[in-house]
This record gives C-alpha cells, sequence and structure tokens, in this order.
C-alpha cells in the first residue's frame, strides 16, 4: 500500500498533495432505565486528498473506495484550480516525518468480547437504577473505537500509526411532583478497557447529584462572586478563548487579529494558558497532526500576556509563525483544520480555601454543561453550583448560566487555585461541522469577583 | 441483489446511502478551499428471535463484500440485543421520489463557485467593511432502505444549502448577522436574505439602554426556535418513551395557549424533510401534534412506537447516516395568528424583540427552564423599534410562558431550514441586562 500510495503522489500536478486513508472498528452500547438499544458495530474504510495549488487554493476529495486514488487525486486537482487565492498559499516548513506508531493497551478493548461490554454498561445501569425511585431515567453510553490511518505527503512524510479511543457516559434524570432535574459524568480518553471499567462511584455520584437537585434551589438572578472549578475554568477557556486562538479565524478578519496581538495584555497577570498536543495519555494528545506535524506545547498566556496562538502549516506561514502541531480532522472525511488540543489553565499560587474565606455572597460553580460563544461574547452552563455564603462552601443550588465578555473576564480573575486537574471528559469539540474531536481541557479553581449569573 | 436477502429465521432491514456533497466557502470574496465529499453508507438492522441488532460501515467496495461484513455485524449484535417488539413494514419496490426534492439540478463546482463569490459580493455591498462569509452546501443523495429480498424503496434528494454570515466591527462593539437559504427546488432566491439583513444593519446602528424586569417580549420567526426547540424536544418520543420529557403524561391535556397549534408537514415544497417516506420507510403525512394548545402525540420512529404500543409516525431519521435511526422532526410549523407584525409592534409600549439567541439547545434544561443571551434584540418604546440591546439574557419556562402567548402574528416565515413560525408576542419575559 505504501508504494501505492506515494507513486500516485509522485503523479501528481499539484504543488502540494496529501493521501489520508483510515480504517475504522467501533462498538458504541446505550442503554437507558427500561432498554437497551441494540449494540452498534461499525466498521468503517475511506480516504481524503488535499491537492494545493498555490495561487488557486485547496482541493479537497473524500470517498470510501481507495481503489482508485490516481481518480482521486485528480479530482481533488480540478476543485482546486477552480478558484484563485488572492495571494499565494504558503505552507511554512515542517521536517518530513517517517514514522510508525502502535497502540499499547494492556487491557486492549478490541480483545473484550461484546458480552464485557454489555456486562460493564448493565453494572452501571443497575447502580443508576437501584440508587432511588426518583430516577426515572438513566442511560449508559460505552464506546470505544480503534483507527489506523496512513498519512502520506509530497514533501516524504509517510506516518502510520494506531489511534485507540473509549469512553463511557452515565447519565440520570430524576423526577418529583412534575420537577426534572438530571446529572451525567463520563470518562474518555485514548486508553483501555480497564481505564472505563472501574466507574462505580462516579456512576453512583452521578444518580445522588440528580435526586438531590431535586431539592435544590435555583439561584436568583444577577451579578456574584463566582469561583469556577477545575472542570468548568477548562470548559470556559476552551471554549472562550481556545478558540480564538485559533488563528485560522484571525486570517481575514482585523478585528480578531487586532484582539489576538501577540503582546497584548489579555487577562490579569495571575492567568497563564497553554495548549498541549504531546500528552499523548489525555484525549487531545497526538504523535504527529493530520498535516504531518510533530504534536507540541504551546503557550498561550503568559502573566496575562498573549504570547502565542495556534497553528496548521498555512496559518503558520501566513503569519510568519512556526506550526503547532494543531491542524487536526475529525476523520478521513474532513480536511484538517486548526483545532486545540489538551487546553488548560495552569496552576497558580492560592488556597481553595483562601479564596472562599473571601466571599461573603457568592456562588461556587462546578461542571461543564456546554457553552456558546460569539467573538467576546460568551455563555457557558454549569453542571450544578453551591452557594458561599459567609466565606463558607453552603447549599447546592440549581445549575447556573453564566455570562459575559470574554476579555473583560479573563482581565477580572483575582485568584487562581494550585489545584490543577485534567478533567479527562468523554465529550469532544465542534468547529465547523467536525464534531466530536477528542480534546482534554483542564485548570484549577478560579475566581472572578463579578459575573452575571442566570439559571439554565 | 443476494447479500441484501435475509437468512431464513430473521428479518432483515437494510439501509444504503449514496451522497455526492461539495463544499465551498467565502471569506470576503476569497475561496480558499473546494470540497467534494464522496459517500457510500450501509447500514443494517437484524431481528432474530425477537431480538434486534443494529451494524454499520462504509461500503468500500462493490463486490458486495462490505454489505456483507455490515450484515454479519448485525446478526452479532442480535444475539446480545435485548426482546423487541420492534417489526419492520412491508416495503414494496417504489420509486418514492419527491418532486421537490429532486427537482433541483446540481450544479458543477464551477458553477457554485460563481454563485457564491457573486453572492459575497452583493453581501459585501450591504454595506462598506462588513466581513463577509458565505458557504454553500450542495448535496445529491440517494438512499434505498428495504427489508429483505430484492423490494426497495427509493429515495432521492437534492439540495442546495446556502448561509451568509455578516460581522460589523465598530468601536467597542460587534455586530453579528446570519441568513440561511435552502433550496431543494427552485435556483436561490437571495433578495429577501439580503434584504432582512440590510434592515438589520440599519436597525442596529443604535444602541439602546435597557433596564432589567419582567417586560413582553416579541420573538421574530428566527427568535422563536428559543421556544420552538424546546418544545420539539420535549415532543421527542425517545424523550416521551424514557419518562424525562416534562409532557410524559399530559398528552391530551390542555397545556398551552389554546392558539398554539403546531403540525408537521413533509410536502411543502423547498424544505429540507419534504419526504414522502422517513429513513425506516414509514410514509410521512401531515400530522398535527398541538392542537388548540393541547399536545396530542409526540413523533416517533418504529423503535419508540413499539416500545410505547402506539403507532410510528414518521419521524424516523438517521442524522448522520451511519447511526441507528431516532425520532426527529420533520418540518415543524407553528400556525400564525391574526394581526399583523407591525399592529403587535405597535401595541407594545416598552418591550424587546428578540431575533436571536445564543444557546438554543443548550442553554435549556429538561424542564424547559432557559436563560438565553440576547445575539440580536431591539428595544421597543412607544410603538416604535428604537434600537439595539446589548448585554442582556432572557429566561423563564418554555412550557409556563407558551401557556399564555399575547398573540402570534399573521404573517410566518421559515428559518433554520425547515422551522416555519410566527412572531409570538409573550406578555411578560424575565429581562436580565
Amino acid at each position: 500500500m505504501r508504494e501505492k500510495i506515494e507513486s500516485t503522489i509522485a503523479r501528481s500536478r499539484a504543488d502540494y498533495t496529501e493521501i489520508r486513508l483510515e480504517t475504522t472498528q467501533s462498538t458504541l452500547i446505550h442503554t437507558h432505565r427500561g432498554h437497551r438499544e441494540p449494540v452498534a458495530l461499525g466498521t468503517d474504510r475511506g480516504g481524503i486528498v488535499r491537492c494545493l495549488l498555490k495561487d488557486r487554493g485547496w482541493g479537497v476529495v473524500s470517498f470510501n473506495d481507495s481503489s482508485d486514488l490516481d481518480r482521486e487525486v485528480a479530482a481533488a486537482y480540478d476543485c482546486a484550480r477552480v478558484g484563485n487565492a488572492d495571494e499565494p498559499i504558503e505552507l511554512a516548513p515542517v521536517p518530513a516525518a517517517q514514522a510508525e506508531f502502535r497502540a499499547e493497551l494492556p487491557d486492549d478493548f478490541r480483545g473484550r468480547p461484546v458480552e464485557d461490554k454489555v456486562a460493564l454498561a448493565e453494572r452501571y445501569r443497575a447502580i443508576l437504577k437501584s440508587h432511588d425511585p426518583r430516577i426515572v431515567d438513566c442511560s449508559i453510553y460505552y464506546g470505544d473505537r480503534f483507527v489506523t490511518r496512513t498519512f502520506a505527503n509530497s514533501e516524504g512524510s509517510y506516518i502510520h500509526g494506531d489511534h485507540p479511543r473509549v469512553f463511557c457516559v452515565a447519565r440520570a434524570v430524576a423526577r418529583e411532583n412534575g420537577e426534572l432535574q438530571s446529572a451525567w459524568n463520563g470518562l474518555g480518553g485514548p486508553r483501555d478497557f480497564a481505564f472505563v471499567n472501574a466507574m462505580d462511584t462516579e456512576v453512583e455520584a452521578v444518580a445522588r447529584m440528580a435526586t438531590d437537585l431535586l431539592v435544590a434551589k435555583p439561584v436568583e438572578a444577577g451579578r456574584y462572586p463566582v469561583i469556577m472549578d477545575p472542570e468548568l475554568t477548562g470548559l470556559f477557556i476552551h471554549e472562550a478563548f481556545g478558540h480564538l486562538s485559533e488563528a485560522d479565524h484571525l486570517i481575514g478578519d482585523p478585528k480578531a487579529e487586532e484582539l489576538m496581538t501577540l503582546g497584548r495584555q489579555v487577562g490579569s497577570k495571575q492567568l497563564n494558558v497553554f495548549d498541549d498536543g504531546t500528552l499523548v495519555e489525555l484525549d487531545g494528545g497526538l504523535r504527529f497532526d493530520d498535516e504531518g506535524t510533530p504534536g507540541k506545547r504551546t503557550v498561550l498566556v503568559e502573566d496575562g500576556i498573549l504570547v502565542g496562538r495556534l497553528h496548521s502549516r498555512a496559518t503558520g506561514a501566513h503569519f510568519g509563525e512556526e506550526p503547532t502541531g494543531n491542524a487536526r480532522a475529525m476523520d478521513y472525511r474532513h480536511p484538517p483544520i486548526v483545532r486545540m488540543t489538551n487546553t488548560a489553565v495552569s496552576a497558580g499560587e492560592a488556597k481553595l480555601d483562601d479564596m472562599i474565606a473571601g466571599i461573603d455572597l457568592g456562588i461556587l460553580a462546578c461542571g461543564g454543561a456546554g457553552g456558546m460563544t460569539a467573538k467576546e461574547s460568551f455563555t457557558f452552563g454549569s453542571t450544578h453550583a453551591y452557594m458561599i455564603r459567609n466565606g463558607r462552601v453552603a447549599e447546592l443550588v440549581r445549575p447556573v448560566s453564566l455570562t459575559g465578555n470574554l476579555f473583560e473576564t479573563l482581565h477580572a480573575i483575582d485568584a487562581v487555585a494550585d489545584d490543577f486537574a485534567w478533567v479527562r471528559q468523554a465529550g469532544g469539540c465542534g468547529k465547523q461541522g467536525q464534531v466530536p474531536l477528542p480534546v482534554d481541557l483542564g485548570g484549577p479553581h478560579v475566581r472572578i469577583p463579578n459575573l452575571q449569573v442566570g439559571t439554565q | 441483489m443476494n447479500d441484501r436477502r435475509p437468512e431464513s429465521d430473521e428479518q432483515l432491514e437494510f439501509f444504503e446511502a449514496e451522497n455526492e456533497i461539495t463544499l465551498i466557502a467565502f471569506e470576503g470574496t476569497r475561496c480558499d478551499t473546494r470540497q467534494i465529499r464522496k459517500e457510500r453508507i450501509g447500514a443494517a438492522r437484524v431481528l432474530r428471535d425477537g431480538r434486534l441488532g443494529f451494524a454499520s460501515g462504509g461500503l468500500e467496495s462493490a463486490d458486495g463484500s462490505a454489505r456483507g461484513r455490515i450484515h454479519a455485524n448485525a446478526r452479532v449484535s442480535a444475539s446480545f440485543g435485548e426482546e423487541s417488539a420492534l417489526r419492520f413494514p412491508a416495503v414494496s419496490e417504489t420509486q418514492a421520489d419527491h418532486d421537490s426534492n429532486t427537482r433541483w439540478r446540481a450544479r458543477s463546482i464551477d458553477e457554485l463557485h460563481a454563485m457564491g463569490e457573486r453572492l459575497a459580493r452583493e453581501a459585501q455591498a450591504l454595506e462598506p467593511g462588513l466581513k463577509v462569509r458565505v458557504d454553500l452546501h450542495q448535496e445529491r443523495g440517494h438512499r434505498e432502505i428495504g427489508h429483505g429480498g430484492d423490494a426497495a424503496l427509493s429515495l432521492a434528494a437534492n439540495w442546495l444549502y446556502t448561509s451568509i454570515f455578516l460581522q460589523r466591527f465598530e468601536e467597542g462593539d460587534i455586530l453579528g448577522l446570519w441568513e440561511i437559504i435552502f433550496n431543494s427546488d427552485t435556483d436561490p432566491r437571495p433578495e429577501q436574505a439580503l434584504d432582512r439583513l440590510r434592515r438589520q444593519l440599519k436597525l442596529s446602528k443604535r444602541i439602546a439602554p435597557v433596564t432589567g424586569g419582567e417586560m413582553p417580549v416579541l420573538f421574530t420567526p428566527k427568535g422563536a426556535s428559543a421556544l420552538l426547540v424546546p418544545l420539539l424536544s420535549a415532543l421527542n418520543g425517545q424523550r416521551i418513551a424514557e419518562g424525562n420529557s416534562p409532557l410524559c403524561d399530559r398528552l391530551g391535556e390542555s397545556v398551552y395557549d389554546p392558539r398554539l397549534t403546531l403540525h408537521d408537514d413533509p410536502t411543502f415544497p423547498d424544505r429540507h424533510h419534504s419526504e414522502t417516506h422517513d429513513q425506516e420507510g414509514t410514509p410521512r403525512t401531515r400530522r398535527v401534534f398541538i392542537e388548540a394548545g393541547v399536545p396530542r402525540s409526540a413523533f416517533h420512529d418504529l423503535s419508540t412506537a413499539a416500545l410505547l404500543d402506539t403507532r410510528p409516525t414518521g419521524h424516523g431519521f438517521r442524522d448522520p447516516d451511519h447511526r441507528p435511526p431516532a425520532p426527529g422532526y420533520g418540518n415543524p410549523t407553528i400556525a400564525g395568528g391574526e394581526k399583523s407584525v407591525d399592529t403587535l409592534i405597535a401595541g407594545i409600549d416598552r418591550g424587546l424583540m428578540a431575533h436571536d439567541v445564543l444557546g438554543v439547545g443548550m442553554n435549556a434544561s429538561a424542564n424547559g427552564d432557559f436563560n438565553y443571551p440576547l445575539q440580536l434584540a431591539f428595544l421597543i418604546e412607544d410603538g416604535e423599534i428604537v434600537g439595539r440591546v446589548k448585554n442582556a439574557s432572557i429566561g423563564g419556562n418554555v412550557h409556563e410562558l407558551l401557556a399564555e402567548v399575547k398573540e402570534f402574528s399573521r404573517e410566518t416565515e421559515v428559518n433554520h431550514y425547515n422551522q416555519e413560525t410566527p412572531h409570538i408576542l409573550l406578555p411578560a419575559v424575565k429581562v436580565v441586562a
């Protein structure tokens, strides 16, 4: 196959050509309170070709049938020649890579019979069902996916590697007097079966949270001092700041470029942010991105000052910066675009107890329930929250939404705790129709003295 | 076709999709990437000893080996399946092409490029200094659904989806506006969308200060998705079957304003889900889900209908094609009222017009409680729109708010591909500013 791929690329008339081929095996199990959906067994094969004509742009073709790669390269070339680039598209140089890597999974999920995976889901379902009669619905999602990917380009790179992923999510819905509340938690990563086979305590906690939320009161909407837990800190920095750091957004957008000018003070001096693809045991880790650039650690914010941005080879060349190994594609149907890997706020020096002690009336917002941003505006939901009263964590309250202006909020951060944690969540990131892409996020507890809080 | 035949002791459903999708994006008038995505996807469900199995995958080869692998996996899956009351409907050999969904003549990549470039220039000309993005997504799709043997239902759908996104930067202010144009029948007619964007740009020039509190909020048809999406979620047969919808035990009760009627019509031309059958082969017909404020039925696929011992409603969709079917909504439509939009606006002493909110489908709980930051909203004073509102959000409970609607406008409009609603005026919505 290698010879076939390389000879096809050699015949391409484009200035630059790359081919990526994938085979995938997957299992998905979804149980509800009263029934289990059929086990979904997936097998998939496909590929994608990208051709670049520097004066015209990219042509991209994806396909399932990879028997005639010359045909696909010719089609991609035809797509490339249609346009006219305003200015030539250059690619920042990266050394040609030759690499082959295999997954090392002590408890390889491919070696586990489907019975074992069904039994895991059933064990967790039983925990949720038996917790409390008010749990009217519950679900367990178990999934595993093993992708073998081959990448080659016209600059001599040839990379062949395994990309495993396993995840499990538990969700419970409690109902009483017409009131519904839900809670969930999950784990995911490039790990083995054992990674998700010991979540009993976490699953029990999900059921407990759903029923506890039934009696929790909603918070009175308004402005409060807010402490975000590591999960919400990670979600916030990923959604509100991380996406702005993706340099493809900045091209042709003078305002965004101005907001993200290197050297600009974007937050308080306590704020440090990084993206680290070299952490290959985390969900966003990668040895090479989907352009063949090695994974890297990129510091984005240092002492509140913007010092880095995330790049593909094209955006790196455009801005005269090094590619950062952030060109990623969800699967063979998609070309790589600039994406985060493992993104987090660095640990600070404050103690969480001291941060709480300084608040008379405030909110400890916990867990990330999704968020949306529009340039500087953001809104995020927590999965649950606690009131802070007279310097102590008080009663549980319903999930809250946090709304504000990104840079005002980053500047307002007045304490960063020393209790850093990765979230190791089971979800993924979405951008331009490519969702869910595995990423990880994390951080410590972070305090913002005055933030708009609403109920969900 | 032999590889589609069931074994003697089973029922087999096969689903195969062949799509060619062309994607072109313009940033300003610059287009860096053109993509063609060719997909051949297969999926199978097997009922064996009353147990249901599912498998899917790419159909990468024409010799039937990929199809055989998928069917074999579905049989393995069935051996772990639970007892299911689901039965596949009989499907006869039918060319079920819907006129409106096959009339679209697919364009070459050169034609689409020229179309996008022209639209990007027209959008750019709306106002100097705008940042413009135009996306074109053309899909030529063909799907076959059968339940063993040679008989297959053949569904074709060709369409073009165009989106225009504008950003205006002014000192301390970023304005974002967008419009979607969906065509499965006629050529794109962007004039209406451009007119709406032009009007919004004009109305947005002046920033109007607003203070919080309860006030009337007029949801435009686009803004009404903030109410419609949680409502549709509560009517999803999956949530009803699982017991986590607030409408679980309220079907047949008077829950909403008696003027609220919601139906689904698959016969509208130029809508995303105008199809004769759903993706399980169940015929689709016009159905009323909320009638005069009374929720009558949820929307079901074969599985949820079997779970609740009711009939499927033709809402089994696969999104994307390799996933198992699940209940989804088609072309949801809220009926209009009697008064014009201008009359509704003229009757508001002080309130908001909500046109676009952030977080629909995300910032709403299972109960229907929501808190949406306003992405684009206008202040209405003494019956006139006086300016754009910034940094405000609205909150409440969708089901409680729709119990008391002040007015539905006479005019309706289609947004988000397929959602048709009037303007909806709610008398008292909590606004945080």
